[in-house]
């Protein structure tokens, strides 16, 4: 019956995003003629028309979802850390730190990756900025081409996973979660990835010895940790909401630039720039999608998306291996936006469809156990060769010098410690649930979302 | 771009800036964190809509350009210009029209603010018409560039 026109709305949608218009554009776009089509085949009241224009102002404004306030200034600090030179001070004050101990360098790299990338919050500008200053610094330290490659595309895409990256913040939203809900539901998960990585770095060991770095650089080092920890804590504690917690994270970057000395008008312009465009870009996309799933909706979007959750199959874990699977391919060939903001809403509704992640009993438990296996496998995709984009980064950073395949075979351990983790927290769910529980109180399911 | 930039100067700044006082407001006591929480609303809604043409002139928005690469000059431009004409600026004039008349209703009814009660709601719903006002500006720019691009040989 009406399952055609939401069949052939996503069928338009990925033809017509190939043109190379911007992807809002190209949403909005397609959302228009289909809510046309269906006001023609009257599957679409005219007055329900009028809820397009409500839903573009109301994605932003919307009261009771005031986290998104926190995804610019989160930009912003992140941003303002790498113009004042406060994040490639990071990885000297790691380097400092660790670096005497074995397998050292790989350590730091791997610990400044988990704590600037969220602040950076976008996957490409922080592997490409950790390419930058940590590729060199690895390679002084002797370690091979490849091995130093894989490291930081690893370590680069670690601000997928670790709160309060921003991408956390759309998957929360997708799987229907409070986004402190999901950072909580993370750091177990994150705990056992950097415990493999940490593991991985010590057992190759380090192939020479570190050369000590200034002491200011710790002291920045430790600077920027407090920020992130504090950001978290505040928010866990129930002492502020997300956006304001970000605005005092925002704050305390410009303070720490201050007192580092290197808060110039120059490098606040150029974070002021870089926050605008950034959070542009997630967001036209953002408002973009909502009026997609809107129109989507209306034409009966929801049944064809019942109906096909059948097809992934029965059971707690077949739906979910099949989605999970999809959206590790999907990671190959689109951004994280796209993925996170198109195509996770509708496999999030697939799922809970079929129940899964209902046994574990709320709502909201399962919403973080399958955000926490949806970020854990984006992250995979972005790090798994032949088509990972965080390995186009590193390649392309070094200006191709390092060869692509050695940045695969750099990259492949990584992959399987990945796997490794994706298997322990979809074997084990309170891996992901257990925390957010015992902070949160989470037996009340999130309020009707206002794209409801 | 010019003004794409001076709205960013303005709206995160003020936007960060309120969003952290609300709860040091809240934990001093006195008049409450409500008045903040709407002023930083308002400034994230305007430093974000304004930033959507400032993008789009600055070309930042994200687009899959797999195949597009792969496509000659001359095909991109005419994507393009068919793309902002048909798209971008007939329905970007039909939100403005509709915000435009939302943040005038409001304005008429005096729509208050949620928590403090303030009849300034037009103030939030104002940025939406006027974001995609700049966002417009930034596609005729772009589709009169593409247009040049074609016409010459």
């Amino acid at each position: 019956m009406n399952l055609a026109l939401p069949g052939l709305m996503l069928l338009a949608l990925g033809v017509a995003l190939l043109l190379g218009l911007p992807v809002a554009v190209v949403l909005i776009g397609v959302s228009f003629a289909f809510a046309g089509l269906g006001v023609m085949t009257g599957t679409v009241r005219t007055e329900e028309i009028g809820a397009i224009f409500h839903r573009i102002y109301g994605t932003l404004s919307d009261r009771d979802e005031i986290v998104y306030p926190a995804v610019p200034m989160l930009l912003f600090m992140g941003a303002l850390l790498h113009e004042t030179g406060l994040a490639a001070n990071l990885l000297a004050g790691f380097a400092r730190m660790f670096g005497r101990l074995r397998g050292g360098p790989a350590a730091a790299t791997i610990a400044v990756g988990a704590i600037q990338a969220p602040a950076a919050g976008m996957i490409g500008a922080s592997t490409g900025a950790l390419a930058l200053y940590a590729l060199p610094a690895l390679k002084r330290h002797g370690y091979s081409s490849a091995d130093a490659a894989g490291l930081v595309a690893a370590a680069g895409s670690l601000g997928a996973v670790t709160p309060p990256g921003i991408m956390l913040f759309f998957v929360a939203d997708a799987t229907g979660v409070q986004v402190p809900a999901l950072f909580l539901a993370m750091l177990a998960p994150l705990a056992l990835l950097l415990a493999l990585y940490l593991l991985f770095a010590v057992v190759r060991g380090s192939p020479a010895r570190a050369e000590p770095a200034a002491a200011s650089s710790v002291a920045g080092a430790l600077l920027t940790i407090a920020l992130m920890v504090g950001l978290v804590a505040l928010v866990a504690l129930g002492l502020a909401t997300l956006s304001e917690a970000a605005a005092l994270a925002a704050v305390g970057a410009l303070l720490a630039g201050a007192a580092h000395g290197s808060l110039t008008w120059r490098a606040l312009d150029a974070a002021i720039r870089q926050t605008a465009l950034l959070s542009a870009m997630v967001f036209f996309i953002f408002v973009g999608a909502s009026v997609f799933s809107l129109v989507f909706r209306l034409l009966g979007g929801a049944e064809m998306v019942a109906a096909g959750a059948g097809a992934l199959g029965t059971g707690a874990y077949a739906p979910l291996a099949a989605a999970l699977l999809l959206v590790f391919v999907l990671g190959f060939f689109l951004d994280w936006l796209e993925i996170v903001l198109i195509a996770l809403p509708v496999l999030a509704a697939a799922l809970a469809a079929t129940g899964v992640g209902a046994q574990l009993g709320s709502a909201q438990l399962g919403g973080c156990w399958i955000g926490a296996l949806f970020a854990i496998v984006l992250q995979t995709s972005f790090l798994t060769p032949p088509f990972g984009y965080a390995l186009f980064l590193v390649h392309g950073a070094t200006r191709g010098e390092i060869p692509m395949t050695q940045v695969w075979r750099g990259a492949m351990p990584y992959v399987a410690l990945q796997l490794v983790v994706l298997l322990a927290v979809a074997a084990l769910p309170e891996l992901a649930t257990w925390l957010p529980a015992q902070v949160l109180d989470l037996s009340i399911p999130k309020g009707p979302k206002f794209s409801d | 771009m010019r003004i794409g930039i001076v709205l960013a100067w303005l709206g995160i700044p003020l936007m960060i800036l309120t969003a952290a006082l609300e709860p040091l407001a809240r934990w001093i006591g006195g008049p409450g964190d409500a008045p903040f929480s709407e002023a930083s609303t308002v400034a994230f809604l305007a430093a974000t809509m304004t930033s959507f043409g400032y993008a789009y002139a600055a070309g930042a928005h994200v687009r899959l350009d797999v195949l597009s690469r792969r496509f000659p000059a001359r095909l991109n431009a005419a994507i393009e210009l068919a793309g902002t004409l048909l798209i971008l600026l007939p329905l970007s004039a039909l939100i403005v029209v509709d915000g435009v008349d939302s943040t005038w209703r409001s304005f008429e009814q005096g729509e208050r603010w949620a928590d403090t009660a303030w009849a300034l709601q037009w103030v939030v719903r104002m940025w939406v018409p006027l974001g995609f006002a700049l966002l417009m500006a930034a596609g005729l720019a772009s589709a009169l560039r593409a247009f040049l691009s074609l016409s010459r040989k």
